[in-house]
């Protein structure tokens, strides 16, 4: 596995994070926490994860980070939830299954059903991923992102 | 103005910039409850739409409502935290309505943290990494640094233009992967153009309102949540459209 290739996970985040107007004492953690994201990531694939049941295992790390970080720098908690699982979107997978459809118009019919097949396949596992992804960054947050908040600061932040 | 009117006026502001800066609903429910309590209402309902916010305050005898729209999702999470903050001290230090009306016109006044053209370059070094990602050459790459530059910087003016989302986002998408596709091609790049084109046009992809469509949904804030995933399978089908538009024209061209 190459370990090295997360670390442009980082460099990824950064651009999103900048849209989104975080404050810039936040952009080191939001690019370790992306960092961390995707090497768990990748170690879960090593393991014979699928990509959406990685995703989601990755992401469900973003979420708890952005729980106990966000109360303890007094931030908003979307901050560290949602800018870190940007790079973890499936682009080539969703990128694979447009073409594939745009394939379809080209009207081969001895390679349509094998066409079908790849596009099916490719948008399955880009929308459950993207799934995992929302679903674990957020979850957290709303299960127990008030009572960590109130164990670290003792504050109501969400 | 009295003191429930106070309440009432200051808790829908905080609705309306939570609203405005991609806040998801449970947030924005929880945090109007709180300034109104803050302020001194005794009991206070909240009503959420995509594009409005609205508050019941009770103190009393008193009651008021009132409504705002509030429909656009910029996203600005420096707005949420600055947010956050206010109402929390509010909540503490029981800071008066005075001070909190002064704090919110700061907020809302603040603008954005960086400058444009730094955001658009960070926006094309974020195409590249996405790029090298998902395995592409460092020719593959710097094209689509190139093609995720070029097209934040469309988006961003066809944005400020006010055209709707389709239009802003099939376009970027368009001249990115035009930028892409036509490079590969001049380059003469085949095995890696793939993980370029599809990383040069994630930067349209609409990552936080996806996020807060499923947080509603997961909070059984059913409409709001399927409005913001709608709006996301719109922005998404517009990408597509451009990115589809350009790979077709570069493929022509060649």
């Amino acid at each position: 596995m190459n370990w090295v290739v997360s670390i442009w996970a980082g460099v990824a985040v950064l651009g999103f994070a900048l849209v989104f107007s975080v404050p810039r004492r936040t952009l080191p953690a939001i690019v370790v926490i992306a960092i961390g994201a995707h090497l768990v990531r990748s170690v879960c694939l090593e393991l014979g994860a699928t990509l959406p049941t990685a995703s989601l295992v990755a992401a469900i790390g973003v979420g708890l980070a952005a729980v106990i970080v966000a109360p303890v720098t007094h931030q908003a908690t979307p901050i560290f939830a949602f800018a870190p699982v940007i790079p973890l979107i499936p682009g080539t997978y969703m990128f694979n299954a447009l073409t594939g459809v745009l394939d379809l118009t080209t009207g081969h019919a001895t390679t349509t059903s094998a066409i079908v097949d790849t596009a099916v396949v490719d948008a399955s596992i880009a929308t459950l991923t993207i799934v995992a992804l929302a679903v674990g960054a957020i979850s957290p947050t709303l299960l127990v992102g008030r009572h960590v908040a109130r164990l670290l600061v003792n504050s109501p932040e969400e | 103005m009295t003191d429930l009117a106070d309440a009432l006026d200051l808790s829908l502001e905080v609705g309306e910039l939570i609203q405005l800066s991609g806040g998801h609903t449970t947030r924005t429910i929880d945090s109007m409850e709180r300034m109104a309590a803050a302020l001194g209402a005794q009991e206070s309902h909240v009503a959420i739409s995509s594009v409005n916010v609205a508050i019941t305050v009770v103190a009393g005898d008193e009651k008021a409502t009132a409504g705002r729209h509030a429909g656009h999702f910029g996203i600005n999470f420096n707005t949420l935290t600055q947010i956050e903050r206010l109402v929390s001290e509010t909540e503490v230090n029981r800071l008066a309505p005075a001070q909190v009306r002064s704090r919110l016109t700061l907020i809302r006044n603040a603008g954005r943290i960086y400058p444009v053209w730094v955001v658009m370059l960070a926006l094309g070094g974020s195409s590249a990494a996405f790029a090298v990602l998902f395995g592409a050459s460092p020719a593959a790459a710097s094209l689509a640094f190139l093609g995720g530059w070029a097209g934040a910087w469309v988006r961003h003016m066809l944005v400020a233009r006010r055209l709707q989302p389709f239009v802003s986002v099939s376009s970027a998408a368009f001249v990115s992967a035009l930028i892409v596709a036509g490079g590969g091609e001049v380059l003469g790049l085949d095995d890696t153009l793939t993980a370029a084109l599809a990383a040069s046009t994630l930067f349209v992809v609409p990552g936080v309102p996806m996020l807060n469509g499923t947080a509603d949904l997961l909070t059984a804030h059913y409409l709001n949540g399927m409005v913001k995933l709608a709006m996301s399978a719109v922005i998404i089908v517009a990408a597509a459209v451009g990115l589809s538009l350009a790979v077709s024209l570069a493929g022509a061209l060649s």
